[in-house]
């Protein structure tokens, strides 16, 4: 059994009267991936804040490999790396530069310091740039940069923040590989992101966080379970007959069915084939125009809507705003 | 204890270096951006308004004595020097004409007790009041000339026409008169060293904490095992170098532009101690905006509300004494005021004894450790 890495105790979080992070409680296991997902303004980033030593919690209690980060933030800043959803790194310096400074930060001195420069440059496979301004990079060297500056010291547990929001194809697929690379070197890793599936594929386990609290917390499998057993279905239809045909599902068929906009999401649970010839043949009997149906397996977007009641980028817009507000009140 | 102090001098260190390193790797553009400010000022300030250059002074000579005749020749050699030019005029009544016209700025009667040690006054002078700041800038010289010849031009030889009554009097002002070679440009010197140190200050290390921020580099410091005050003073470094870099540089420029340091290089070392002084204080400023404010845009407009008026109240420009009483007041507890003081003293009056240069030290001083220890109070680091 995998020890925990991370314990975090009835964490509360206020910004005057808004409760950012309200009673959170989690353990991190050392050795995983794990995800944080909620819609912005859910108070990811302010716990991953205090998780960081960035800023104090209001109340509760964390310890990251035993040691209480209250007691002595040092020692767990030497055992932690962050990399952000903006790329960080110094434009005008160059790529050894960046890495010096931070080396030098976390007390590396001489040959020590040398080594892990250039181990850096060659993880980012930026040897040959290395005395080149940072500046000049490409978008996905500079994110690369920017990795290999976060791991410089080479922490036992590292906190991405969205770090693949902006990639193209490419570049993200690369950024999963190495962070999959790193996890099986040992590093516990923490991520939140946007990308559903994105978090499905990497973490072992998730947790969803809205308004300040823990809406669900599991591997991707169990998460999914929770929404259906088996399948979940789809149907398309005009916007109009929405609300109408989730009505009748729910009336005659007895089904648990969700309206997104112009889709109605209906749990299917083990029988799918029977219960889409069900609906549809429901549905043309009330002349109500089917546009597309498909039958799949509950993917982490059913948890989610299931979990905040739309999806995220609904979530985002709305949310965004309420952190603004906050923000200016402060 | 002494492990967190070298831990926080070192780690201040490595940010500094950072900066440091930001900085030379503009070093075109950020010197530019130096030298252009006082250059321009220079250029156009000295050259516009009150300066004193080929200003017309115009001679009638009534004693026709030989001291007259010697005054003459020591005002012409007084005059190589471009501060003013002199034509003789035939009566008095022609100069008074020339005088008010303005075709004279100045026009000085000499009377036939001129050198005799007479209780009458040996030379008269007289000014219109709107050229009543050019001639402040040429009277010391010529002034200087005069007392060779025991007559010295004292306030009561000089009716400006159609000025106030009270203004024989105040129209000399002790900086102006003080040295000997009084122009404009010298004395705006002084002035555009301490401006320069200011705004150097201000988009020093206070600007680059707030870009720091905003561009996320500062939360990326913050997570490495590196106390605040380590921030702070790597900041403060920074900004004091800048500040002596631009003040050599305002120096360079401003000797080129044939400005002299009476005191010369221990006069050089006078003006850094005022300038790092000076900047200290306004780092502290800077510091607690930069720690306050989100944008780069708004710190700008911030400092710049605060660091222009007190600029135009230190006598930078034109001698507190010129300014109307409530604005002396502000002038008189501003610090800028002594810096500019200092430095002027330095340059122009070619004295800089401990009796001034230490009240002016302590007050500049007193404000640095204010200004600083809000700093530190208030230093407060939203990242967000």
């Amino acid at each position: 059994m995998t020890k925990d890495i991370i314990e975090i105790d009835n964490l509360v979080k206020k910004f005057g009267n808004f409760v950012a992070v309200d009673n959170i409680s989690m353990r991190i296991k050392e050795g995983e991936i794990f995800g944080i997902l909620g819609p912005n303004g859910a108070g990811k980033t302010t716990t991953i804040n205090m998780l960081l030593g960035l800023i104090k919690a209001t109340s509760g209690f964390i310890e990251v490999d035993g040691t209480d980060i209250n007691k002595k933030p040092e020692i767990i800043k030497e055992k932690m790396g962050l990399m952000t959803q903006e790329t960080v790194v110094d434009g005008d310096l160059t790529a050894r530069q960046n890495l010096e400074i931070f080396a030098e930060l976390y007390g590396m001195k001489g040959t020590e310091k040398e080594k892990a420069i250039n181990r850096a440059l060659e993880d980012a496979k930026l040897e040959e740039f290395g005395d080149e301004k940072a500046g000049s990079f490409s978008g996905g060297m500079q994110r690369r940069l920017n990795l290999v500056k976060s791991m410089i010291h080479s922490p036992k547990i590292l906190v991405l923040d969205e770090p693949t929001t902006g990639l193209d194809v490419q570049n993200r697929v690369d950024m999963w590989d190495r962070i999959r690379r790193m996890n099986k070197n040992g590093i516990t890793i923490i991520l939140t992101t946007q990308y559903l599936e994105e978090a499905d594929s990497l973490c072992n386990r998730i947790a969803v966080i809205d308004h300040g609290q823990i809406k669900a917390l599991g591997t991707p499998a169990e998460l999914k379970k929770t929404v259906s057993e088996g399948s979940v279905i789809d149907i398309s239809l005009r916007f109009e007959d929405a609300e109408n045909a989730a009505r009748i599902i729910k009336q005659k068929l007895k089904l648990d069915c969700k309206v997104i906009a112009d889709r109605i999401s209906i749990n299917a649970g083990r029988e799918d084939i029977k219960t889409l010839t069900a609906v549809v043949s429901l549905l043309e009997k009330e002349k109500i125009k089917i546009i597309a149906a498909s039958v799949h397996l509950p993917t982490l977007d059913d948890v989610f809507i299931k979990l905040t009641g739309g999806t995220i980028r609904d979530a985002l817009g709305e949310q965004q705003s309420n952190a603004s507000k906050v923000m200016w009140r402060r | 204890m002494s492990n967190v102090i070298t831990d926080t001098l070192g780690k201040a260190y490595i940010l500094y270096k950072r900066d440091m390193l930001i900085f030379k790797s503009n070093i075109r553009a950020n010197i530019v951006r130096t030298v252009l400010f006082p250059l321009i000022i220079l250029i156009f300030f000295s050259n516009i308004g009150a300066v004193a250059h080929n200003v017309p002074v115009g001679v009638v000579n009534e004693a026709n004595n030989a001291n007259s005749y010697r005054f003459m020749q020591s005002l012409y050699a007084a005059s190589s020097d471009g501060l003013f030019t002199v034509s003789t005029i035939p009566s008095i009544s022609q100069g008074m004409a020339e005088v008010n016209s303005g075709e004279v700025s100045l026009l000085l009667i000499l009377n036939p007790t001129i050198g005799a040690q007479s209780t009458t006054t040996g030379i008269l002078a007289y000014y219109s009041s709107p050229d009543a700041s050019t001639v402040d800038g040429i009277l010391p010289t010529i002034s200087g000339v005069a007392t060779e010849y025991y007559s010295g031009i004292g306030s009561k030889g000089i009716i400006p026409i159609n000025a106030k009554p009270s203004a024989p009097d105040t129209e000399f002002v002790p900086t102006l008169t003080s040295g000997l070679s009084t122009n404009y440009e010298d004395f705006l010197v002084g002035g555009v060293i301490a401006l320069v140190a200011v705004f150097g200050t201000l988009f020093g290390g206070g600007f680059t904490l707030i870009t720091d921020k905003q561009l996320g580099n500062l939360k990326a410091l913050l997570i490495t095992p590196i106390n605040r005050s380590s921030v702070m003073l790597g900041k403060t470094i920074y900004t004091l170098t800048l500040s002596v870099i631009s003040t050599a540089l305002v120096i360079v420029i401003s000797l080129f532009f044939g400005t002299t340091i009476l005191m010369g290089l221990v006069g050089v070392i006078w003006i850094f101690i005022l300038v790092l002084m000076l900047t200290l204080g306004f780092t502290g400023i800077s510091l607690i905006m930069a720690s306050r404010v989100k944008k780069p845009e708004i710190y700008a407009i911030f400092t710049q509300t605060i660091a222009l008026p007190l600029w135009f109240l230190s006598g930078a420009f034109f001698p507190a004494a010129s300014m109307p009483t409530w604005m002396r007041v502000i002038s008189t507890v501003n610090p800028m005021t002594y810096a500019v003081d200092g430095i002027r003293d330095v340059m122009i009056t070619g004295s800089y004894p401990l009796s001034t240069a230490l009240p002016q030290i302590g007050i500049l001083a007193i404000f640095a450790v204010i200004m600083l220890g809000l700093a530190i109070k208030l230093f407060k680091v939203q990242i967000a």
